[in-house]
């Protein structure tokens, strides 16, 4: 049975009556002439309904050639007898995992590829994709329908975020460069990213049939979890838990913190509807976090927790000493700060090495060129005429500064002339004498340069400054944080492995999975599973963890949801059907109409000069 | 018309061109030929006594006083010839490309300039079923201008009445000399009827016959309804190779039945294509039909 791929191209019919009327008026006309009484004009005989014939034969050219384009508008198809390839991808991401009335929406995309699959020829050979993170194939092109029906009763959804585009590819892959449709059960908003996404892994719009499914619905989520140390009490974390409302309505919720001890603190926070806030706990320091979203009954139960695995390997810093107490005592007392010290004399040698520390402190010489890590240098401006100077305070510093926040330098003395040859503006403090200390970057790479040494002054003995040497060790390490390393499903995990450089270890997921990766060069790698919370990893003797969090406000927001005729999202159907529907699997053959509207019209025109031929001989 | 019209440089290189009197009707009238007899002439001729009748501004006082009678002046007496230009705007002029009618006003101008060179007196009439406009003669370079003038105005509309025409010619008109009719003579018997009393009435008559190719070689075929242009009839019917050699053969009647009474009236006749250009035609076919002859140097 023949199918139209655009019927509203059978509107051309409509010129039918226009063409018969202007063929009859050019046949038909009045013509002007001197004198009619010289004409005599023959009444339609044999001869005549010849030519008469001959110009119907026009008329009729004309109206196929009409009925021809009218009927390649409308794209004209028939099923094809060849079985054809279908690629069904079940979107597994968080957001399927939305409670509604009648399940999960992962759940309507079961039963709605189950009913596509009833719908499909008995001939048509069908591979499922599980759209998670990473996308997998879980059944391979088949023809076997019970098979695919248990694979598709089988499926989970995850609780990822959403990447259709690598399972588009993944699905593309499958049809592997042939001919097919691939099935997309989704509740993905724009369904134009979904078709730019396929065309980037060269598939077809129209090979696109995107099932829609999921209604709106409410939900409150943890979309951001963040920690940092306190400057003034290193063993404490500022832990920052960010909090969106995506229903219609104010919420207040309440937020809670817990440790590996248990419960430590509960915070409330009111937001309006689609609002974020945040709530800030200070907390001590732990090698991992959890907050929870208490009391709250929203279709997204996954978003609301998180964990969040702090940093539990040392800050390592490469100290070039002069013996210094003041700076060797403050450095130790910074319990995350492991230092490796030695004679300020070998820098030289040292830098000629690959320093693997994550940062310098250099006391009293030059830093050495090309050194590629963060350093905090003393004594940069210090000459021979600064050991017989008289003492001069600090007089301006910069009090908005990350590291001299909240600090007073007011009774700094320096003994000594040594100033840096900085501008005014670029000066971190200043004496009278000049600039004694800044902080820059160079090619990237942070420094901090104080001109004067520490036991030439007396701000080794005040209170100060231990807090400057570690705001400046977190100010030159800034990215670095205490948060680390927690990835989103799917990243990769890279751990810098404090245990033995090489050999198996153990990563036991928050379900119990158990899945082993191997430690190379002190190092970790393994990409992260789909399961949210905390990942341990063990090599019998050391342990360390990572974290997986959805944090994704787009995955969140299961209400939001652009509906295809633009209207209500609160009326969009459970399941929607979008894609051409034609194309699937019906063979289009609109250009062969065309083509033959051609050839009439090169009849006509043959015709027509033929005419003209006879008559002007 | 002034597309058709060549320039008056042009023009006035066919000096030498004039029209022709036809011999019966020029003896001893043409142009600024004298007469025999005496006339109105500035020429003077002689003196006699004055008679009953003699216009007194003629009186010759010296005479008069010498011989003591009333003498007056005789003057030589010149034959005037006239040029008329009949124009037939009846709306089958409409046809052809060029219109048949722009051609006419377009070789009468060119005659009427070739007459005035001359210095005779040239006059236009044209008529459909009136007389649509009228230029009385008059000689001189500024009745070309006003011929111009007069046929720069004129339309193609309604039917011949070309016997109204010759009427108003002949009441009005009394000079002699010639009458140059441009027309498609649509319907041929009026025309030829009028012809018939022009030429009776002692004028020069020349009929030039225009046809346009479109005429001549109608592409006209298939089922059309054909519309008199002038009078509206409508003849409807399949128009095939027949057809259309029955329509030459009765336009080629036409022609011969206006031709032959032309003859019978001593009028001449020339058939004239709208094709042709007007410098040819003046040139050639109006030289050949005897309407223009060579003058002297």
């Amino acid at each position: 049975m023949i199918t139209l791929g655009t019927p509203w191209g059978l509107a051309a019919l409509a010129a039918i009556p226009v063409v018969i009327y202007f063929h009859r008026r050019a046949a038909g006309r009045r013509r002007t002439v001197p004198l009619a009484s010289l004409w005599s004009p023959a009444a339609t005989d044999a001869r005549h309904a010849r030519v008469r014939r001959r110009v119907d034969a026009v008329l009729v050219l004309r109206l196929l050639m009409v009925i021809a384009i009218a009927l390649g508008l409308a794209r004209p198809g028939w099923p094809t007898t060849a079985p054809r390839r279908h690629v069904f991808v079940l979107d597994a991401s968080a957001s399927m995992q939305s409670r509604e009335p009648g399940g999960t929406r992962f759940a309507s995309a079961v039963t709605a590829a189950e009913r596509a699959l009833g719908g499909l020829p008995a001939g048509d050979a069908i591979a499922i994709v599980r759209g998670g993170s990473p996308a997998t194939v879980a059944h391979g092109v088949s023809i076997d329908r019970a098979s695919l029906r248990r694979v598709l009763a089988d499926l989970r959804a995850g609780e990822s975020r959403k990447d259709l585009g690598s399972a588009l590819a993944t699905a593309a892959q499958q049809l592997a460069g042939g001919d097919g449709t691939i099935h997309v059960f989704s509740d993905v908003r724009e369904t134009e990213k979904l078709i730019a996404a396929a065309s980037r892994v060269g598939i077809r719009r129209e090979a696109v049939l995107v099932h829609r499914v999921g209604a709106p619905a409410d939900n409150v989520a943890i979309v951001a979890l963040d920690a940092a140390a306190v400057p003034e009490s290193p063993l404490d974390h500022e832990v920052f838990a960010g909090v969106a409302n995506f229903t219609p309505a104010p919420r207040t919720v309440s937020v809670a913190l817990y440790g590996p001890d248990g419960f430590r603190e509960r915070r409330q926070v009111m937001l309006a509807a689609g609002e974020r806030g945040g709530v800030i706990f200070v907390t001590g320091a732990s090698p991992w976090l959890e907050v929870y979203l208490e009391g709250v009954a929203d279709a997204l139960p996954l978003d609301d927790r998180a964990t969040l695995v702090l940093r539990d390997e040392p800050l390592r810093v490469l100290y070039a000493s002069r013996g210094d107490r003041f700076i060797g005592a403050a450095l130790h007392a910074h319990p995350g700060v492991r230092v490796r010290e030695i004679p300020v004399e070998r820098l030289d040698v040292e830098s000629h090495r690959t320093i693997t520390e994550d940062v310098a402190v250099i006391d009293g010489a030059a830093v050495p060129a090309g050194l590629a890590v963060p350093a905090l240098v003393f004594a940069v401006g210090e000459t021979s005429q600064a050991l017989r100077s008289a003492e001069v305070p600090i007089t301006e510093w910069r009090r908005d500064h990350p590291l001299l926040r909240r600090l007073d330098l007011s009774e700094v003395r320096v003994a000594s002339p040594a100033v840096l040859p900085v501008s005014a503006s670029d000066a971190l403090a200043r004496s009278a004498l000049g600039a004694v200390a800044r902080a820059f970057a160079d090619s990237g790479v942070r420094r901090v340069e104080v001109a004067f040494a520490v036991r030439r002054s007396n701000l080794g003995q005040l209170p100060t400054f231990p807090i400057i040497v570690v705001r400046a060790l977190d100010w030159l390490t800034v990215g670095r944080g205490v948060a680390a390393p927690n990835v989103r499903p799917g990243e990769t995990v890279r751990l810098v492995w404090p245990g033995t450089p090489s050999g198996p270890v153990t990563v036991r997921g928050p379900d119990g999975s158990v899945r082993t990766a191997t430690v190379q060069h002190g190092r970790v790698q393994l990409a992260a599973g789909e399961t949210l919370g905390r990942y341990d990893v063990s090599d019998g003797q050391t342990l360390a963890a990572f974290a997986v969090r959805l944090l994704d406000p787009e995955e969140s927001n299961v209400r939001v949801r652009a509906t295809p005729d633009g209207g209500d999202p609160a009326l969009a159907p459970a399941v929607a059907v979008e894609g051409a529907v034609a194309e699937r699997q019906v063979r289009d053959v609109s250009r062969w109409p065309l083509a033959i509207a051609l050839q009439l019209l090169s009849v006509e025109i043959w015709l027509l000069q033929r005419r003209a031929r006879a008559r002007s001989s | 018309m002034s597309a058709l019209l060549p320039e008056e440089g042009v023009l006035r290189r066919l000096g030498r061109l004039r029209p022709e009197w036809r011999a019966s009707v020029t003896a001893g009238l043409a142009g600024t030929r004298a007469g025999a007899r005496a006339g109105t002439s500035r020429e003077l001729l002689g003196l006699k006594p004055y008679e009953t009748g003699d216009d007194l501004r003629d009186v010759d006082w010296s005479a008069t006083a010498r011989s003591g009678r009333v003498h007056v002046r005789e003057y030589r007496h010149e034959l005037d010839a006239s040029l008329w230009l009949l124009v037939d705007a009846s709306a089958s002029m409409a046809a052809g490309s060029p219109p048949k009618l722009a051609y006419a006003a377009a070789l009468a101008s060119a005659l009427g300039y070739l007459a005035l060179t001359h210095t005779d007196r040239v006059g236009a009439m044209v008529f459909d079923e009136t007389i649509t406009a009228r230029l009385p003669v008059a000689r001189g370079h500024g009745q070309w201008r006003k011929l111009r003038e007069l046929f720069d105005d004129i339309a193609a509309g309604g039917r011949s009445d070309f016997g109204r025409a010759v009427d108003l010619l002949l009441r009005r008109e009394t000079r002699r000399g010639l009458a140059v009719v441009l027309s498609d003579f649509y319907p041929a018997e009026a025309f030829v009827r009028g012809l018939q009393r022009l030429a009776g009435s002692g004028l020069s008559v020349v009929a030039l016959h225009l046809l346009s190719d479109e005429e001549l070689e109608p592409a006209i075929d298939g089922q059309v309804e054909l519309v008199d242009a002038e009078t509206g009839e409508v003849r409807a019917g399949w128009i095939g190779a027949a057809e259309r050699a029955h329509y030459r053969s009765a336009l080629t009647r036409l022609a011969a039945h206006v031709e032959t009474a032309c003859s019978d009236a001593g009028a001449r006749y020339v058939r004239v294509s709208t094709a042709t250009p007007i410098l040819r035609c003046l040139q050639v076919d109006l030289v050949r039909g005897r309407v223009l002859g060579r003058a002297a140097p």
